[in-house]
């Protein structure tokens, strides 16, 4: 049996074996995004940087993506960086603080991120990426983070087509 | 002694252990170090200051995962660039059996001019292909050396080759440590077929089978000093409630890497006198370029690493074959929202190729005692002025193969298709603006033959230190070009050899 990792929020391994075998080691097991179904929106702390900057920025032609997404995302970042050491935390933390407080200024807006519509935030966000160094890099540092995560959910790689398989055709 | 790997968070009270050698870190040197004198019948207490995650955990892990939990800083490590320099992202392990459970797996000896210009350049005539060929041989039996089949390339990797071919140039079937590699493309994520032999499966165990302790989660602060002698070593349970550790040894083998290695002989007091402690680090500073095919080509499915090219290595490029999980190809697309939406669509029709320079050691590794270390980096001009040259070749091989368009290594850069590129200033665009990563830190306590310009003597030795020896990255004293796992396990063993047959051991 393989042991738990202690995690506040997900559980990094399950107990039983093999764990991702459903949809392969790439990507999250649905199982695991069951408690998510019935989840709001999150208005608090890092949870609301994080919401209204990947409403933004997964935003598709259909719209934002569903509540239940988000949240998992939102806990999935905050087990990343309960995990990753406090130079990590503070570096994204840091770079989520400026995103969400500084990018609406390059659009002329008042801050925070929130207060604007999510494909006016994408505005906001692309204007930040193409920003000085360091607003370049805190969108990065952000960029890279949640596209990880976010394309490691079973829906968004069913999207994109992704097939989790080894080119032996094995699963991994 | 009874051989195990334990966490030292397990531990109630303080640890205070004895030992013929104590090994500071379990990547590629220090697990190549202690599997050597265990088995020569020395007892032997390796400490590592990441977890230890079993090869049954890791090969379950999703990408981010495996960063979160065995790569250091959850992989979000900058180097600051000092002048006309990018900011470059490194990442390295932190978890036992280090880096070398994180890399492609790819295998080179030192090659012949890297060698020379070291005996030349730097006086270490000892170091000729001869004299490390039995350590690299040792070394490639252990962790079971084979050159990657044709058949194991990914789609993305022989789309490439296919354009090198149309340009003139050819790539060669590279060296990796595997063992019935199923072409999962995620060896940097841990092997989830158990097929990558790095140092976690086999040195180590080997060590453990002879006898060796191997002690996770500890973070080792100083090397404990009786006059001008190194008796053992002090430091810190990782954790919420912490602890110390002490362990008396009669010779010390630092292994943690070019990152940590100058911080506990800096913290120590030692390895200064010559003001090169922590600096001449080279990194190989890496560029990809990620280029849309019409048709699939799901990158991912194939060794993640399998070709290289040294054509251009008059311009100090080497190529290496690589891919990247979905969620990395999706951040390098610019833009937000609907559009980056659209585009993500394509990401298994995009194919990746990424190549590093074969630098000057333009890095310092700086470890104040209050903070974990960090890094400052200044490019050669010579280098710098290479990016350009360098990102076109690839971008052009991928145009010759059939590319609709080109994500080039630019922050918020459009896509680009064949005339967009040729169009696109690639000199005007500042260093601020590149992005740039590196996974080979090299050199910042370089070996040498003379205390005035060299931390250690050939064999790792500390000047000036008895019982003090460093086995890991830091000795390369210059960049060598490829990548350099097999290198360090190579001088880890010189070093240990040396160990092994020293008369008081």
């Amino acid at each position: 049996m393989l042991r738990r990792v202690s995690s506040p929020s997900l559980p990094v391994v399950s107990a039983s074996s093999p764990p991702h075998a459903d949809e392969g080691h790439w990507l999250v097991p649905r199982a695991d995004l069951a408690r998510y179904e019935n989840a709001t929106p999150r208005r608090a702390g890092i949870d609301r940087m994080v919401w209204a900057i990947a409403e933004a920025m997964f935003c598709t032609d259909e719209g934002p993506p569903d509540a239940p997404r988000l949240a998992w995302l939102c806990d999935d970042l905050r087990d990343f960086l309960h995990h990753a050491g406090p130079r990590a935390r503070w570096t994204v933390v840091l770079a989520l603080i400026c995103t969400f407080w500084l990018s609406p200024l390059l659009l002329g807006h008042a801050p925070p991120l929130d207060r604007l519509p999510p494909r006016e935030r994408a505005k906001a966000l692309d204007g930040f990426e193409h920003g000085s160094l360091l607003t370049s890099a805190a969108m990065l540092a952000i960029k890279a983070l949640l596209c990880i995560l976010y394309f490691e959910h079973p829906d968004t790689a069913a999207r994109v087509g992704f097939d989790p398989r080894c080119k032996t055709g094995a699963t991994p | 002694m009874t051989g195990r790997i334990f966490s030292a968070r397990a531990e109630k009270r303080p640890l205070e252990l004895d030992c013929d050698v104590v090994v500071v870190g379990s990547g590629a040197g220090g697990a190549a170090v202690a599997c050597t004198l265990a088995e020569a019948g020395q007892k032997v207490i390796v400490l590592e200051e990441g977890p230890h995650v079993p090869a049954e955990k890791y090969q379950a892990f999703r990408p981010s995962e495996t960063m979160r939990t065995m790569w250091r800083d959850g992989a979000v490590t900058a180097v600051l660039g000092r002048g006309d320099t990018p900011m470059i992202n490194l990442t390295m392990g932190r978890c036992v059996g280090g880096s070398s459970v994180l890399t492609g797996g790819v295998c080179f000896r030192v090659p012949g001019r890297v060698l020379r210009t070291w005996q030349t350049e730097r006086g270490l005539e000892d170091l000729s292909e001869e004299a490390l060929a039995p350590c690299f041989e040792d070394v490639e039996r252990s962790v079971h050396v084979e050159r990657v089949p044709e058949n194991m390339r990914s789609r993305s990797t022989s789309l490439f080759a296919l354009g090198a071919e149309r340009r003139g140039f050819h790539m060669e079937a590279m060296s990796r440590n595997t063992r019935g590699c199923q072409g999962c493309g995620r060896c940097n994520f841990g092997c989830p077929k158990d097929a990558k032999m790095s140092v976690d499966r086999t040195y180590l165990p080997r060590a453990v089978a002879a006898g060796a302790l191997v002690v996770s989660d500890c973070l080792v602060r100083k090397v404990l000093m009786r006059g001008r002698r190194a008796v053992g070593v002090v430091g810190d349970v990782q954790g919420e409630v912490g602890g110390s550790v002490r362990v008396r040894a009669r010779l010390v083998v630092l292994a943690a890497g070019s990152f940590h290695t100058p911080g506990v002989l800096a913290r120590s007091g030692l390895g200064r006198e010559s003001g090169q402690l922590g600096r001449n680090v080279t990194l190989h500073p890496g560029f990809r370029m990620i280029a849309r095919f019409r048709e699939p080509v799901h990158g991912w499915q194939g060794s993640l690493q399998s070709v290289y090219s040294e054509a251009f290595e008059a311009q100090g490029i080497t190529l290496t074959g690589l891919f990247v999980p979905p969620g990395v190809l999706a951040a390098t697309i610019a833009g937000f929202g609907p559009e980056h939406a659209r585009r993500s669509l394509d990401l298994t029709h995009m194919a990746v190729i990424g190549g590093m320079l074969h630098d000057e050691g333009g890095g310092t590794i700086h470890s104040p005692p209050w903070m974990a270390p960090f890094m400052t980096y200044r490019m050669d001009p010579r280098n710098r002025a290479t990016v350009p040259f360098f990102l076109r070749m690839m971008a052009e091989t991928f145009f010759a193969a059939g590319a609709l368009e080109v994500f080039a290594p630019v922050f918020g850069a459009p896509p680009m298709d064949a005339d967009a590129f040729a169009r696109f200033d690639f000199e005007s665009v500042p260093s601020s603006k590149l992005e740039c990563s590196s996974q080979h830190p090299l050199g910042s306590c370089r070996m040498g033959i003379a205390p005035g310009n060299s931390v250690t003597d050939s064999y790792g030795a500390v000047w000036d230190v008895d019982g003090l020896y460093v086995a890991d990255g830091s000795l390369v004293p210059t960049s060598l070009g490829v990548n350099p796992q097999l290198t360090i396990m190579a001088l880890a063993t010189r070093v240990a050899w040396r160990l092994r047959d020293l008369p008081a051991a």
